[in-house]
């Protein structure tokens, strides 16, 4: 997934939006490709791809993507569909519901974090036993 | 039947040869068709427009970007094929079209490949290529979210055309904001990664404080506030092998 290098670069074909850190975008914005955030956004970011949020990103707004990868800063509810990843810069002040999530040192998450996948499954194996 | 325009620049006599071996060339061809060479006393789009009713079905603009900006209306308004012979400088549409200068454009018509590409349509004013905006500009994308840059020496430019970085096509019925960073603009500075921002959308609207203009393909200026459309599909032109797209 060349949009996770963690390289600073964008060279993805997917790519289809590119925030970059010089701009400021509000609003409800809505993607169908993977979208790479570096500056501010402010309102609702959604994207049936892959979303970067590179170091120096503030965003302050409800997310929903496939794939997450964060190192900036995130306040809102995010909503992942598969993996989020948190770099040790990352920062994120709310709720999180994913299929999976890793966690690196230094990260910060202040919020629930809620496994929707695997909620399903465990009471069913309670019931089994 | 081919129409070729020859743009006033080219009465220039830095340009003789150029003009000669290319019409020498469609001559070997046998596409040569019927030509006009404009000078300050014909209007390139009356030009045009009499050659069409005439019964041109393709109109080859011999010349520069200017001169594509100048007959696109017309082609576009009476649904012919546009074609492209370079000469002189200011060449950025001709190499997104993949098309050499001079002479060896001839073969490129004569192969006669053709695409339908989109349009961009700011104001009811009609572009191919580009839309500079200043950077105080904000621009609001499909009614949703409203794009501004923080970079007082940037510049919004809505492109039809991938400019290296993005998944935008000229065909693929949406036109891209692109926002460039100030220290950016240059081609030295390119190489080192673009770090500018791209918004892919169908519809926006540019607003601005003061009375800053907004610029299309680089020739014609409108003020703002500007409204502006991609307009699928709506020009047929002939394209070479070299193109910036499939």
């Amino acid at each position: 997934m060349a949009l996770f290098q963690h390289d600073g670069q964008h060279d993805s074909k997917d790519l289809e939006t590119l925030i970059g850190a010089s701009v400021k975008v509000e609003g409800n914005f809505v993607g169908a490709g993977d979208v790479v955030v570096e500056g501010h956004v402010a309102g609702t970011l959604k994207t049936s791809k892959n979303l970067r949020i590179g170091p120096a990103a503030v965003v302050k707004a409800d997310i929903e993507a496939a794939n997450i990868w964060v190192a900036g800063e995130i306040r809102g509810h995010v909503k992942c569909a598969g993996k989020i990843e948190l770099a040790p810069t990352a920062k994120i002040f709310g709720n999180v519901d994913s299929q999976s999530i890793a966690v690196a040192h230094g990260a910060i998450l202040h919020g629930k974090v809620t496994m929707a996948g695997h909620e399903v499954a465990e009471p069913k194996n309670a019931n089994d036993k | 039947m081919y129409f070729y325009v020859f743009d006033n620049f080219l009465q220039d006599r830095r340009y003789e040869s150029d003009v000669a071996a290319v019409e020498t060339r469609l001559a070997q061809l046998g596409i040569q068709g019927r030509s006009e060479k404009i000078t300050i006393l014909k209007n390139i789009q009356e030009a045009v427009t009499t050659a069409i009713k005439r019964g041109a079905t393709t109109v080859v603009a011999v010349g520069n970007d200017s001169t594509v900006s100048k007959v696109l209306p017309q082609v576009v308004e009476h649904n012919v094929t546009l074609g492209l012979i370079p000469i002189g400088p200011e060449q950025t549409i001709a190499g997104y079209l993949g098309i050499p200068a001079g002479a060896k454009a001839a073969e490129v018509l004569s192969r006669r490949v053709i695409r339908r590409l989109d349009l961009g349509e700011a104001n009811d004013q009609l572009f191919l290529l580009n839309l500079a905006a200043p950077a105080a500009a904000a621009v609001t994308c499909d009614n949703k979210y409203t794009v501004t840059s923080r970079d007082p020496d940037g510049q919004l430019v809505i492109t039809n055309f991938n400019r290296g970085v993005g998944s935008g096509r000229p065909d693929d019925g949406r036109l891209e904001l692109v926002v460039e960073r100030g220290e950016q603009r240059g081609w030295g500075n390119r190489r080192r990664g673009f770090q500018g921002s791209i918004f892919p959308f169908t519809k926006a609207k540019i607003t601005c404080t003061g009375s800053p203009t907004v610029v299309l393909d680089g020739q014609r200026a409108i003020k703002p506030p500007v409204l502006v459309t991609v307009v699928p599909h709506r020009l047929e032109v002939i394209v070479g092998p070299q193109r910036s797209f499939e």
